[in-house]
């Protein structure tokens, strides 16, 4: 195992832990407000949250590589701005990564705040407390299933995520070459031994957060039931 | 000086599991009474004491408390919940899993320890050996007095409990409706409490509003209320001495459950 290998696993996990944490604070808000929205227009914003799910990756790839392309508004803005570049680059996997595991960290957290009952907020508003207070202090420590089940999930799917990187990201050692990409161009290559040793590692890992998830969800079903 | 009332003027339909009833209220109450509102399952209590507290909206009308200005569909006006200063027991209690009861009574005041106002609190609830304990920790009769004590942690212009008392055994149930009996003079609240319990209703209460099918029926002070309608709350009441005055109105002395109530029946209702 070579410098390279430990440099691709170590940004395959400073892309999925920086998703995660950016995931977390962009869903907390938007799976809260979604659960408690009463309008018509729900639906579409809950379809719009869940496309990731349903579209191949090289269809959000694609977008992605269009909307990212130098020569748009926005990546000219943020060029000039901010000095990013979103195309082949880290801060472009990010958000590419953030766009595509969405719906893994915002469903589990909406299930989570629509599944407690509904007059537990309504307490805490009664007592002259905020919205924001609420959903800090009250609703947001009585949903750690689900939080827990958003982070798992937004994580190991970030890791696991491969079209949307090869068509935004490319190939970059140090800068978009991640583990899944790695395994790719491993194969490719005939380098088996390789490859199979970041497979190794990518299948640990996911087995140690699927039985995170499971574990926890286990040990919920028995406190509930002792209640 | 005109007594400060609550005037509710709303109409809101009620979906109930196989039908639906029309909530149609216009009402003037006393404020800063001790109110028991009773009536039948699914006559619209918990429903009112919602629209009361901005928890649910009206489909149209009005609700003033004194001088203020609460909810007004008509003018799209609301006043948000948290404005209100109200406290409020839930039938189902709705207390927080994540806290102790001492962090219930904490919360509302934004206190780091208790103060003597929350200490009696505690004390008249008997809550005190018990300041460390979550919910799923505690009884049903012992989770319904953290939810009071939380409702009354903030020393709210308005009481609204659903069924409040109603998990107790009976000799706390006295102690708690004669210290909520105290509490409202002295700090001259508003309460408003759901009760079937005929007792209550006619020992502790300053007014009665009686709901049926969405409509209130009877709203007054409990000795004015009609003989027939307390049959319609308890078991039979015995008349067991009635006497006439000179203006033409009657006493009546009734017997209900095994203790004897007072009521007046004015001349107006005398055929």
């Amino acid at each position: 195992m070579d410098w390279e290998f430990w440099q691709t696993l170590q940004l395959t996990f400073r892309l999925a832990g920086l998703t995660t944490l950016l995931l977390f604070l962009i869903g907390v808000p938007f799976a809260f407000y979604l659960a408690f929205l009463k309008s018509p227009w729900k639906p579409i914003f809950e379809s719009l949250i869940s496309l990731p799910l349903v579209l191949p990756p090289t269809v959000l790839g694609f977008y992605l590589l269009l909307i990212f392309n130098p020569e748009t508004l926005l990546s000219q803005w943020l060029n000039e701005v901010f000095g990013v570049k979103l195309l082949f680059s880290f801060p472009g996997l990010v958000l590419a990564s953030i766009i595509y595991s969405l719906p893994f960290m915002v469903q589990p957290l909406q299930t989570g705040f629509e599944n407690l009952p509904s007059n537990l907020a309504e307490s805490s508003y009664l007592l002259g407390k905020s919205k924001a207070t609420t959903l800090i202090k009250i609703l947001i420590p009585n949903i750690k299933p689900a939080i827990l089940s958003g982070i798992v999930l937004s994580f190991a799917h970030t890791v696991g995520e491969f079209g949307v990187i090869l068509m935004i990201g490319g190939n970059i050692p140090g800068v978009t070459k991640v583990a899944s990409i790695a395994i790719y161009d491993e194969v490719e290559s005939l380098n088996y031994t390789t490859a199979n040793q970041y497979a190794l590692i990518l299948i640990g890992m996911s087995f140690i957060f699927l039985f995170l998830i499971y574990f926890n969800n286990y040990r919920t079903n028995r406190t509930r039931k002792k209640q | 000086m005109n007594h400060p009332i609550i005037h509710i003027q709303v109409s809101k339909r009620i979906q109930a599991a196989t039908s639906s009833f029309l909530l149609n209220l216009n009402e003037k109450i006393p404020s800063r009474k001790f109110i028991i509102l009773t009536g039948p399952s699914g006559s619209g209590k918990s429903t009112l004491l919602k629209l009361i507290a901005g928890l649910d909206q009206p489909d149209m009308g009005y609700i003033h408390f004194e001088q203020n200005l609460w909810t007004d569909l008509n003018n799209h006006q609301i006043l948000p919940i948290r404005k209100r200063k109200i406290g409020m027991v839930f039938q189902d209690y709705a207390l927080f899993p994540n806290m102790t009861v001492k962090e219930h009574l904490l919360f509302g005041p934004r206190l780091k320890k208790l103060n003597p106002y929350l200490e009696e609190i505690l004390e008249i609830l008997e809550l005190e050996d018990f300041l460390n304990r979550y919910p799923a920790n505690l009884s049903g009769g012992q989770q319904q007095r953290v939810a009071l004590g939380r409702a009354l942690s903030n020393q709210p212009n308005m009481l609204l409990l659903d069924e409040a008392l109603s998990a107790l055994d009976t000799v706390l149930r006295k102690k708690i409706s004669s210290f909520l009996v105290e509490f409202q003079k002295k700090y001259e609240v508003s309460i408003i409490l759901v009760s079937h319990q005929i007792d209550e209703i006619l020992e502790i209460a300053d007014w009665v509003c009686l709901l049926e099918n969405g409509k209130l029926v009877q709203s007054g002070p409990p000795h004015l209320i009609p003989l027939h309608k307390i049959n319609t709350l308890a078991s039979k009441a015995t008349l067991l001495k009635r006497h006439s005055r000179d203006d033409g109105s009657e006493h009546l002395t009734i017997l209900v459950e095994g203790k004897s109530y007072h009521l007046e029946v004015p001349s107006k209702d005398l055929k």
